[in-house]
């Protein structure tokens, strides 16, 4: 048998399996049927495989279950906005927060220059290295083109 | 049961999460079980088809409204499903499938075991195949989609579904032989 036989056996196989051959087919495919022994051999191999295939039924969840499906979709869906909210409500209430401490801390007279000047340029570095980290990880997950990659 | 999803669905580019509860309710059980065939336990196919619903939720405004919904849906429930397999084992356990009563009712009790056994065995089978082949085998054997539905839905010709599932069945026989043994 060529390759190109072959290729045409399997696509009729496959057809014949699952009960989409035309009259034409057929003829073609009893042809191969009964001229090659390999050809016979696969057909009742995968045809008998089909049949056991064919049994399986999935399994859904308990029933109870299944009825919640939506209501736990919504209620995922209502918490997201939730959270979305609450994260954009605490940012608003710690860079406020933050603004009137850095303040009230540089135009405290007791606290000395130096100190004024060191836990500045700690926050400040501290500011500068996470903002520097979040962009980097935002920018290398746009352009990653590996990141749908599954190993 | 009937949707006017294209009006639904424009509804839920509103923001009408009802109208998402119809959508959701009419492809859930399609969702479960490609989730199920890929990752072969109840408990995470129903976790997974639920965040796959989710993360398309949050991107309907992208969604152009011209395709079809579930072929779309479908891009990101596969993507969910090989992350999950990518990050951790999955179990295709037999308490997973059932054998169908159509079937089974035309047996003898010691045929339905046997053919329980068999089916157990392919189950498990479908677990090991690389998930190209997995992919397909669910597809055909468990959604019962013609060539032309799955070669839509993962957008390639006809002549590619026929020959992936040859080669996937082909494995499939492989893989329950090298189980048996």
């Amino acid at each position: 048998m060529t390759t190109a036989q072959k290729s045409h056996f399997e696509i009729l196989l496959m057809k014949a399996i699952d009960g989409e051959l035309n009259s034409e087919e057929e003829k073609a495919f009893s042809y191969f049927i009964e001229t090659f022994e390999i050809c016979r051999d696969e057909w009742e191999e995968l045809s008998k495989l089909n049949k056991i295939t064919g049994g399986i039924q999935m399994k859904l969840p308990e029933p109870e279950k299944w009825e919640q499906y939506w209501g736990n979709i919504y209620n995922r869906l209502e918490r997201g906005i939730g959270w979305i909210l609450f994260s954009v409500g605490m940012i608003i209430l710690l860079s406020t927060g933050g603004y009137y401490a850095i303040q009230a801390f540089l135009s405290d007279p007791d606290i000395p220059l130096p100190e004024k000047i060191g836990l500045s340029a700690f926050f400040l570095g501290s500011a500068i290295l996470i903002v520097s980290v979040v962009r980097e990880k935002l920018t290398l997950r746009k352009s990653d083109k590996y990141k749908d990659l599954v190993r | 049961m009937l949707i006017d999803e294209h009006h639904l669905l424009q509804k839920c580019r509103k923001g009408d999460q009802q109208a998402y509860g119809v959508i959701v309710n009419h492809y859930k059980e399609q969702a479960y079980s490609i989730a199920l065939g890929y990752v072969g336990s109840i408990d995470d196919a129903y976790d997974l088809s639920q965040d796959a619903f989710i993360k398309a939720y949050k991107h309907i405004k992208s969604f152009d409204l011209s395709r079809s919904f579930f072929n779309w849906f479908y891009q990101i429930l596969k993507r969910i499903c090989l992350n999950f397999i990518r990050d951790k084992k999955t179990h295709f356990n037999s308490d997973a499938v059932e054998m169908d009563n159509l079937v089974s009712k035309d047996l003898t009790p010691e045929e339905q075991n046997e053919q329980k056994e068999q089916q157990m065995l392919v189950w498990k089978a479908i677990g090991k195949l690389a998930v190209e082949a997995r992919e397909i085998i669910i597809l055909k054997e468990f959604k019962e989609m013609s060539y032309k539905e799955i070669a839509v839905l993962l957008e390639i010709p006809e002549g590619t579904v026929m020959s992936r599932l040859y080669h996937a069945r082909k494995a499939l026989k492989k893989e329950i032989e090298e189980v048996m043994i």
